[in-house]
């Protein structure tokens, strides 16, 4: 019942649904940057939801079967292939002993999840297996790093339910032009109105520069008019506006605190979707209701109880 | 600005005023010990800042309107009662001063109109209070700095900020405990290690202590194993 790494790309983590309890030391909450993929990964396989799975970013990673096990792949189709012949995410799959999996580079999506029957089993730190290189915590070696050649992945105790299949409707399109909707809040009464419609009615571009800390874009350039504000805490998805006017969003790595000012905050579902989103991809910004927020969430939320 | 203000579907932002004051470090300080000796179990995460304290909540157990309504309560309780400061525990921390490739020391000294050894000066002349820790893991933010320190944050964050980075930001200091990105002005050093993981102290500072800063040298921060 494990895998054994032959082969690692860009980045390959071990991610649970993410380490809270520690903002007031200043640690960064972390967890998948597509929870609704992770969320799935784990329910295919009945194990319980916030499992450690792997976050395979962009691909190129080869992975052996050393004892049967059964796995689900979710999120990103990264042109996975299991002994040369390819398969497609959002199903389960028996693995027997020699198999081999490989991942090539993104299809569709960047981020691909892998859950074993169980949850991959990996000592917590902090009260969670999540895996941030800044901070140097969480993984298999409990220090920040990533999953490297050699790495054994094993799952924890025997774990005998029996896997789902995904239902058709919940099964997202990843496209290179998405629409996310922005919760007001933060500094955005202090915004001058016009700049908000900029904001509103502008499309932007995911930039290279975008990893699990925060995703920076590129359009019309947002004048704030505010220089600086005091300090505070910052919520996930976060849409931080520095003085060259560039917003960034801040993703599952970003820091607990900043003095930038922000126009408010991506709704969670939706920053899932811009967590699959790669360099050159069109975002729009949509103002959305904080109670039509908390309905879609509660309503996601359901599925799952 | 209202002092609970929603900020996404489970979280809320609650502000004890604008100004950063002693007053209110003890207030955020109160109201954020209230919400976790009460409402553990609702409750993801919180964190307390100058000003301000960000609460997460678990959505799964307890809606929007019910978290506010728990929240304005340890607000008012917060606001009804005199808080005394208790004694604080004093850190010094050891900069070397303008040295480096990340360094904005001159920069900082053009745009207060002040040389780079005034600028020293003024740095290591008071005392500071942590007002809040975070941004990364033992990142403590230092107030008030001299009025005449009173710098920007960069345009654009750097990428890249090393390890035991002493800056300003605003009427702010603060030392970078690990390398990351960030946009405060660097104007020094120090070999100091701001965070031990594997210590139950964890972090060399703690929201509530007094900071002072000693200006050591090149010769000496090399010594004590400062890194360049």
């Amino acid at each position: 019942m494990s895998l054994m790494v032959l082969k690692t790309g860009l980045l390959a983590q071990i991610q649970d649904s993410g380490r809270y309890g520690y903002g007031a030391h200043g640690l960064t909450h972390s967890g998948p940057m597509d929870e609704v993929a992770h969320r799935w990964a784990n329910w295919l396989l009945d194990n319980p939801l916030d499992s450690g799975t792997l976050e395979i970013t962009y691909g190129q990673l080869t992975l052996e079967c050393q004892q049967s096990c059964s796995i689900a792949l979710t999120g990103a189709d990264l042109g996975a292939t299991l002994n040369g012949r390819a398969i497609r995410p959002w199903q389960h799959l028996a693995l027997n002993p020699a198999d081999r999996l490989d991942f090539a580079t993104p299809v569709k999506g960047l981020r691909a999840y892998l859950a074993m029957s169980g949850g991959i089993q990996c000592q917590k730190r902090f009260g969670s297996v999540s895996t941030v290189k800044r901070e140097k915590v969480g993984g298999l070696q409990g220090d920040g790093s990533a999953i490297k050649a050699g790495d054994l992945i094993a799952p924890n105790l025997p774990h005998y339910a029996r896997p789902s299949a995904m239902p058709d409707w919940a099964i997202p399109t990843y496209s290179d032009s998405i629409e996310l909707g922005l919760i007001a809040g933060y500094q955005f009464q202090a915004i001058p109105a016009v700049q908000r419609a900029i904001f509103f009615s502008g499309q932007y571009r995911v930039t290279d520069q975008i990893d699990r800390m925060g995703y920076r874009l590129q359009g019309n350039a947002i004048e704030t008019g505010i220089n600086g504000i005091v300090s505070e805490g910052i919520a996930l998805g976060s849409v931080q506006l520095p003085s060259d006017g560039q917003p960034i969003v801040l993703m599952r790595d970003r820091q607990t605190i900043g003095g930038y000012p922000k126009i408010g905050t991506v709704f969670s579902l939706d920053l899932a979707l811009l967590g699959q989103a790669k360099p050159g991809d069109r975002i729009n910004f949509r103002l959305m209701d904080v109670a039509d927020a908390e309905n879609r969430r509660v309503l996601f939320e359901r599925h799952f109880t | 600005m209202l002092a609970i203000s929603p900020v996404n579907e489970n979280t809320w932002i609650v502000y004890f005023g604008q100004t950063i004051s002693d007053d209110v470090a003890l207030q955020v300080k109160h109201f954020n010990d209230l919400l976790w000796s009460r409402h553990a179990t609702v409750m993801l995460d919180t964190v307390p800042s100058y000003t301000s304290v960000l609460v997460t909540f678990n959505l799964r157990l307890i809606d929007r309107f019910t978290m506010a309504a728990l929240l304005r309560k340890a607000h008012q309780l917060t606001l009804s009662i005199d808080l005394i400061d208790q004694a604080l525990e004093t850190r010094v921390i050891e900069v070397c001063y303008g040295i480096g490739a990340v360094n904005d020391l001159d920069y900082v000294a053009q745009y207060c109109g002040l040389s780079a050894q005034q600028i020293i000066d003024l740095h290591v002349g008071q005392s500071y209070r942590v007002y809040a820790i975070g941004f990364s893991p033992g990142f403590g933010f230092l107030g008030n700095t001299h009025k005449s320190l009173f710098v920007p944050r960069r345009k654009t964050p750097r990428l890249k900020v090393p390890a035991g980075s002493v800056s300003l930001a605003d009427n702010q200091s603060a030392v970078y405990p690990s390398e990351s990105p960030g946009g405060w002005q660097v104007i020094g050093r120090t070999w100091q290690n701001m965070v031990n993981w594997d210590s139950d102290e964890f972090a060399f500072l703690k929201t509530g202590y007094k900071v002072r800063f000693e200006p050591i040298s090149e010769t000496e921060y090399l010594a004590k194993g400062g890194q360049l």
